[in-house]
């Protein structure tokens, strides 16, 4: 797995970032401020410039930069905020029921975002590699087309071509796999027949792997399997690639109404600093 | 008159020209006067002989337009789709090249405002391909919305410049017209005057029937034809006498049997090897005759390696071949063979300079700078490419949307922001043809040769003035579905409309629904250009002009790695 | 090369896919142009079109349906927690438990209760007020004196002197406790400061401590002496003579507090008692009550006057003391200039008017001694302190008092005034003062009055019982005495056989009695010998006139008189603290914990054991002294790194400290409610 190194930019714009909010803490310290107040306030901040990626996907047809701009700002900015969230925490485990609802959202957030920001990068080019271009909206028809053709292949056949427990194999086991979901991690592929272990393991019980997937009538299903295996290895990468968003983006309008809460309880709660 | 659409939505007296060029029918005065006094008296019988007369076609595909003293009546560079016949007043071509500053284009096409914009964001997405009742966005794309006008004292400026009057009842505007190609010279207007403007479709309608016109434009074409210099970015500086002199000399060819967009379906269902199949202009080895200038249709550059005919390059309308010889030619006095081939894709026109004429006439006009940049070839695609890019056709793309797979994570933000700026519907499919990590998307390339435009029968189907961007007005637009079967790379679908309720709308005669062909227009009235491009998170998705040899490498560098 | 088939993209036969809409339709062969609803119904009412919700939807719903769960959640806290204690469950909102020692405390004791309201919380949020409470809460407890919240928590003025910056004006700004003291788990509370805060106000202009640091002040490890020891003349001199004596290390006289971390010195009794106990006890006694010596008695009753029985003085001199006791005996003006003098001229001639006026003067001093006599210690010894009586405490007086001891008083009366009250009668009945009696009668009532100083041993008997009796009884019994003496006389004329081997003649006189120190009356004279180290009387009377004594001339010769070279106790030879003119009282050096500290330095730490570390190589000796009385070179940085070389840590806190008031580690204990009494106990 390869995977597509970060944009210098973005590398640029945290070191930039860092220094920048290295120096108001600095500054913060040496005015007697609080610094968790001052670290909260500039990691405020970059979560709404964090939120703004999510805005500005919105709005395609302004002339503010490309999304692609704004994506490496947004990773640059998720590595300032995470560094400035440690900050806040002053590196420490939370106490509060409250502070540890935060502090779980937010790293859940952000684990999901680095993840993600992995995923984006390792992910798509092993899923072309199986040479499969499928747009993810075409899977389902895809899926059912297999099934479809897969049941003609069987009522295509001649009576007593296959044998009963055949038969009855795929009816239990084949044709339930047809239909199955994908899961969330990639099914052990059987070297020899190119289909998953379990479904082998499955098949046992009616008769031969060996003897079914060769011979001849079953041949086109086998194909059909096969193809399904392929397809599943390729739906799991479709689930990982975009699974993340999942947490991402719901956690993220959770954090916003958290987040307000938490700034007013703080500033209500200050115990005024220096003057 | 107008052909009967019988759409239910086109009811009112108003709508019922809704397809024809002029609101108003052209008075009878005027027909008269182009009858008797006009270049289209030769054809007003033949016509009248073949049942579709001049007259009928004038009335659907013409009107009178007025022009004040000053006015730009056509830019030189712009896309354009009609000819003009003086009726009234004096009208001057442009004949001085230094003189086309006075003619640019002073204000850029009106874009949305962002306020507007983003009221997108709020329009109802529901339902979906909802027929638009104000026809607000269609304003942007009439092409008379604004009359430039010369800035200059137009007296001076005519005493200065070598300029040409056009008379009376003659016709000009024609190349651009019948190939689709950006207009050769600037026309203006030298009085208050009055012209007939027919649009492409009513000329084809008129030569399809007069033996005698087509003659005669094809006369005229061949008198003006060293205009077709001053379309090709190579030659365009040229003086005109100059231009005239080669035209003279230079030998007009036209090769391969059809054009290239024909049978293209078919020929791409066929297994063999499209090198095999193209007629060899130059053979690579052979004497160099002189500079290869392509006027329409593709031609592919080889080089042999082995026995093995490799795709090194391409030609479109407009690029030239032979820079490189001809340079080592007037350099050491002895002339190189050709050191590439040159074969037509489908069928092509070309004009060949002769050797002696190039060194003698252009040469001295070209710069260095330019000579080194044309003789360059896209040395950085990868053969395999580049054959990918001619079978296809791809090379035809202005705006050819490429998506490179190690990038693209199928998040479809490029549709749904496609989505947002059309109403809640997408514009294009993000599948299409792939090679290697590269995908080439179902999606307008908004063609240097726009085939889709030929058999319109309304001109709903355009290229924008200014950028030559191929648009569809959705109004004009009846749904004949000919550009979706003309377009070879299926990137025009028709779409049933529905109304503002979600019911289809339906032909009342037919009883069928009422189809609409849509396809990408580039977001011509987004503030931000194509969404598609902005909307990309991970810079996976870039429109390519194939004219931009350095474009094309550094992105398709970056795609193949 | 990989290209698709055709046939899936057709134009003619394939639609827009629409991945933006919330459906997605579930006919894959024949898809139709209007797709599903919004819902997700297939609008054809087609039977096998299962429309499928987008991926972007599915999200969508995801989202909403979080943080409406969030929301609810909030919203059934706050419903729950809305009772008088705020719109909140405070557990809830709670940003983590106190700390060990404050986990008994209330919101309320630390937070404004404007705060328990959502309008009191919104608003402290809209105008940035904040917890209004804000430092009062740590302040209530926390003793930090009035300037608790200043720099350094000592008053701006002082800071500013300090500083050296006179140009400045003083630094008022307040610091609030939690600026850096944080609670509720963030953070520990034994804060150190940062090097940078220490910046807000110190320009940073050296590197590191090896760098740039200024150098230690010229006094580093000097501190002011309080005890002018010479720890070169014991060395080179005494030790050697009396080798007995010398201590075996540093650590023989000075000792390492563990818990503070400071050196101390041993007490006086372990370090300098062994041979210098001698010279406080041999020392001179105080003089500390005369009266005045009247001369010509005999010719005062030639002119027809007389002051009857007055005392004869050995050494002409008028204390301190009895000048203020003059001065609170509420005599006539008029004598004021009689009152300077130690010698008063009764005889002379022919000038009857000066020896009325020496006549009366003496009438008043017995008078004013009568008046002693029937009064009490308190109010006797109040007559002589400098400054209002109201100022003193029963402690004070006490040791002021040296509970001098009303035999002593009945001795003096009976030998400066055996008959007091007889003559005072007379005098103040306008008749002579003493009767024209035959010489005999003199010499009888003289040895009469040296016979009542063999008696003082029977009447220091009877002192308790005396003290405790009230005034009257106390005048009665005295006369009862004084007629028993004379019945005694008449016997021992009776029986003059006896053999005279027991004389009271010889009985000790006060100063030879008194060798251990403490009172005694001798030549006309009332003495105080100091008994011991750190005298309680003696102390006390130094204390109090350089306490109270606001430069009076009186109280500058009883200073001068104490704390002379060769003054009685010879405090002044080593306790150079004390000092009347710098208005000093630093009799030992003062402890730490009682200073204003901005650095701090732990012996503990560095001080191991004699061998580990020697004393001197920080603190130098010097053999001649300083000026400023030193014997030892101040301590240089040069100390710190010949140890700690290039390592010694820049930490600006580890030996500076932020909080110099004393009153670091105060705490107010009567303000915690130690045993959580409600109001309504």
């Amino acid at each position: 797995m390869k995977i597509r190194p970060p944009h210098s930019g973005a590398l640029l714009l945290i070191l930039i970032g860092i220094v920048v909010s290295f120096y108001f803490l600095e500054q913060a310290d040496t005015t007697l401020a609080n610094p968790a107040v001052t670290s909260g306030w500039i990691l405020l901040g970059s979560f709404v410039l964090l939120c703004l990626y999510g805005v500005r996907k919105k709005v395609p047809f302004l002339p503010i930069g490309k999304t692609a701009t704004w994506l490496q700002l947004h990773l640059g900015f998720g590595v300032i905020s995470s560094w400035l969230f440690l900050e806040h925490v002053d590196y420490r485990f939370p106490t509060g029921l409250f502070e540890t609802q935060l502090y779980l959202l937010y790293g859940l957030l952000l684990i999901s975002g680095f993840l993600g920001w992995l995923v984006m990068r390792a992910l798509p080019e092993t899923l072309r590699a199986d040479g499969r271009e499928l747009n993810p909206l075409r899977i389902p028809d895809e899926l059912a087309g297999m099934v479809k053709k897969s049941d003609d292949c069987i009522a295509g056949l001649e009576p007593g071509e296959l044998n009963p427990e055949i038969l009855k194999g795929y009816f239990e086991v084949v044709r339930p796999y047809l239909c199955s979901g994908c899961g969330f991690l990639p099914s052990r592929i059987h070297p020899e027949f190119g289909v998953p272990q379990s479904l082998i393991q499955r098949l046992q019980d009616y008769e031969s792997p060996t003897v079914l997937f060769s011979s001849d009538p079953f041949l086109p299903v086998h194909k059909i399997v096969r193809e399904k295996a392929v397809l599943d290895l390729h739906r799991v990468r479709q689930r990982w690639l975009r699974g993340w968003l999942f947490v991402h983006v719901p956690v993220t309008g959770v954090m916003v109404l958290m987040i307000v809460l938490h700034v007013i309880l703080v500033t209500a709660f200050k115990a005024g600093g220096a003057s | 008159m107008c052909p009967v659409t019988g759409s239910d939505i086109h009811d009112s007296e108003e709508d019922s020209r809704g397809h024809c060029f002029s609101p108003e029918a052209i008075p009878r005065v005027v027909l008269d006067w182009v009858q008797y006094n006009s270049i289209l008296s030769i054809a007003w019988d033949e016509c009248d002989s073949r049942g579709k007369s001049i007259e009928s076609i004038l009335q659907i595909d013409a009107r009178v337009v007025e022009y004040e003293k000053a006015d730009i009546i056509i830019r030189k560079g712009d896309y354009g789709g009609s000819v003009l016949i003086p009726l009234e007043g004096e009208i001057r071509v442009n004949l001085e090249e230094s003189g086309e500053k006075n003619f640019a284009r002073k204000r850029v096409t009106r874009k949305r405002s962002w306020l507007s914009a983003l009221g997108q964001i709020f329009r109802r997405k529901t339902p979906v391909e909802r027929i638009k009742t104000d026809s607000s966005t269609d304003k942007v794309y009439s092409s008379k919305a604004h009359v430039p006008r010369l800035d200059v004292d137009l007296e001076e400026y005519m005493s200065k410049n070598l300029t040409r009057r056009i008379g009376l009842g003659e016709i000009c505007g024609e190349i651009a017209a019948l190939r689709r190609s950006p207009r050769t010279a600037s026309i203006f207007a030298e009085t208050d005057c009055k012209l007939l403007e027919i649009r492409w479709q009513g000329v084809r309608e008129i030569l399809k029937n007069s033996k005698e016109f087509s003659h005669y434009l094809e006369d005229l074409i061949g008198d003006r034809r060293h205009q077709i210099f001053s379309g090709m970015k190579t030659l365009t500086d040229l003086p005109e006498a100059i231009q005239r002199t080669l035209s003279a000399k230079s030998i007009f060819e036209r090769w391969g049997s059809d054009h290239w967009n024909r049978n293209f379906r078919k020929i791409m269902q066929s297994q063999s090897s499209m090198i095999d199949r193209e007629s060899v202009i130059l053979q690579q080895g052979h004497h160099m005759d002189g500079l290869y200038v392509l006027l329409s249709g593709f031609a592919r550059v080889t080089n042999k390696e082995g026995s093995e005919e490799k795709t090194v390059g391409y030609l479109r309308p407009g690029d030239v071949y032979g820079l490189k010889e001809l340079m080592k030619l007037s350099r050491t006095g002895v002339g190189s063979p050709a050191l590439r081939s040159i074969r037509a894709v489908g069928a092509i026109d070309l004009v060949v300079i002769p050797s002696s004429d190039f060194v003698e006439y252009v040469l001295p006009e070209l710069k260095n700078l330019d000579i080194d940049q044309l003789g360059s070839e896209k040395g950085l695609i990868s053969t395999e490419l580049l054959d990918f890019f001619l079978d296809r056709r791809i090379v035809n793309g202005n705006q050819t949307m490429v998506i490179d797979l190690n990038r693209c994570t199928d998040c479809d933000d490029c549709v749904k922001a496609c989505a947002v700026t059309h109403d809640g519907n997408p514009r294009f499919i993000r599948e299409g043809y792939r090679h290697a990590k590269l995908m080439v998307a179902t999606a307008c390339m908004h063609c240097i040769d726009p085939v889709c435009l030929v058999g319109c029968p309304t001109g709903a189907i355009h290229r924008e003035h200014s950028t030559g961007n191929v648009v569809i007005t959705q109004s004009e637009c009846i749904g004949c579905a000919s550009c979706v079967e003309s377009c070879p790379y299926d990137n025009i679908r028709t779409v049933e409309v529905q109304d503002a309720n979600g019911e289809a709308v339906i032909d009342l005669e037919t009883g069928k629904p009422v189809l609409k062909a849509t396809k990408c227009d580039l977001c011509i009235d987004q503030p931000s250009g194509p969404a598609c491009v902005n909307a990309c998170p991970h810079d996976a998705l870039h429109r390519i002009n194939f004219s931009d040899a350095s474009g094309v490498s550094s992105i398709v560098e970056r795609i193949t790695g | 090369m990989n290209t698709k088939p055709r046939g899936a993209f057709d134009s003619r036969t394939t639609r827009y896919l629409r991945p933006d809409r919330p459906y997605i339709c579930g006919n894959s062969s024949q898809p139709c142009s209007s797709g599903p609803t919004g819902s997700g119904v297939c609008p054809h009412g087609e039977a096998g079109c299962f429309p499928r919700m987008s991926e972007g939807y599915l999200r969508k719903r995801v989202q909403r349906s979080l943080f409406l769960l969030f929301l609810g959640g909030l919203l059934v806290t706050l419903a729950a927690g809305g009772n008088e204690q705020g719109p909140f469950d405070q557990e809830l909102i709670s940003p983590g438990p106190l700390s060990h020692f404050h986990s008994q405390f209330e919101c309320s004791d630390c937070h404004s209760t404007d705060l328990n309201s959502w309008n009191g919380l919104l608003s402290s949020v809209w105008d940035g007020s904040g917890d209004t409470f804000a430092s009062d809460g740590c302040l209530k407890c926390h003793d930090q004196g009035p300037h608790a919240m200043s720099a350094h928590g000592i008053s701006p003025e002082a800071l500013r002197e300090r500083s050296g910056l006179e140009g400045v004006a003083p630094f008022h700004d307040q610091t609030q406790c939690a600026v850096c003291h944080a609670e509720h788990g963030h953070g520990s509370h034994e804060v150190q400061l940062s090097d940078s805060r220490c910046q807000t106000c110190h320009q940073q202009q050296f590197e590191s401590f090896v760098s740039g640091h200024p150098p230690f002040s010229e006094d580093y490890g000097n501190k002011p002496r309080t005890l002018s020891f010479s720890h070169s003349d014991h060395a080179l001199r005494h030790f050697k003579t009396m080798p007995e004596f010398a201590p075996q290390s540093c650590s023989g006289c000075h000792q390492l507090n563990e818990t503070t971390g400071a050196m101390t010195v041993l007490p006086y009794e372990e370090s300098c008692g062994q041979c210098h106990t001698e010279d406080i006890v041999k020392s001179e006694a105080v003089k500390f009550f005369a009266l005045p010596m009247i001369l010509g008695l005999e010719e005062m009753k030639e002119e027809g006057m007389g002051v009857g029985d007055w005392p004869y003085i050995d050494i002409l001199d008028l204390t301190p003391w009895t000048r203020r006791w003059y001065r609170s005996s509420e005599m006539d003006s008029e004598f004021s200039e009689l009152m300077k003098l130690s010698e008063l001229e009764g005889d002379e001639p022919g000038n009857p008017a000066k020896v009325r006026e020496v006549q009366e003067f003496a009438m008043s001093i017995k008078r004013s001694f009568m008046k002693d006599m029937i009064s009490d210690l308190r109010s006797w010894i109040g007559r002589l302190l400098p400054g209002e009586y109201s100022e003193w405490t029963s402690d004070e007086l006490a040791q002021l008092s040296g509970q001098f001891p009303i035999a002593l008083l009945v001795k003096m009366q009976e030998r400066w005034f055996p008959n007091l009250d007889e003559e005072l009668n007379r005098f103040d009945s306008g008749m002579l003062v003493e009767p024209q009696a035959s010489e005999e009668e003199v010499t009888e009532e003289k040895s009469a009055a040296a016979g009542s100083v063999a008696e003082e041993d029977l009447l220091l008997e009877e002192e308790e019982d005396l003290l405790a009796e009230s005034e009257e009884d106390l005048l009665l019994e005295e006369d009862d005495l004084l007629s028993g003496d004379l019945d005694q006389e008449q016997d021992a004329d009776k029986e003059e056989t006896i053999v005279q081997e027991h004389s009271l003649e010889e009985t000790s006189v006060g100063r030879h009695w008194a060798n251990l120190g403490g009172w005694y009356e001798d030549g006309g004279v009332v003495w105080y010998k100091p008994v011991q180290h750190a005298d309680p009387f003696l102390k006390a009377w130094i204390e109090a006139e350089i306490r109270h004594g606001a430069n009076e001339e009186i109280s500058a010769e009883i200073l001068s008189l104490l704390l002379a070279d060769n003054a009685p106790g010879k405090c002044s030879k080593c306790h150079s603290g004390v000092s009347a003119e710098k208005g000093t009282l630093s009799w030992t050096p003062a402890a730490r914990e009682e200073k204003v500290r901005f650095s701090k330095f732990s012996h503990a730490d560095h001080v191991f054991s004699d061998a580990d570390l020697q004393c001197t190589s920080c603190h130098e000796p010097r053999v001649s002294q300083s000026s400023s009385g030193h014997d030892w070179f101040p301590v240089k940085m040069e100390s710190c790194t010949d140890c700690h070389g290039q390592e010694v840590a820049d930490d600006c806190t580890l030996c500076h400290q932020y909080h110099a008031s004393p009153g670091i580690r105060k705490l107010k204990s009567a303000s915690i409610n130690i045993f959580r009494m409600t109001e309504e106990d």
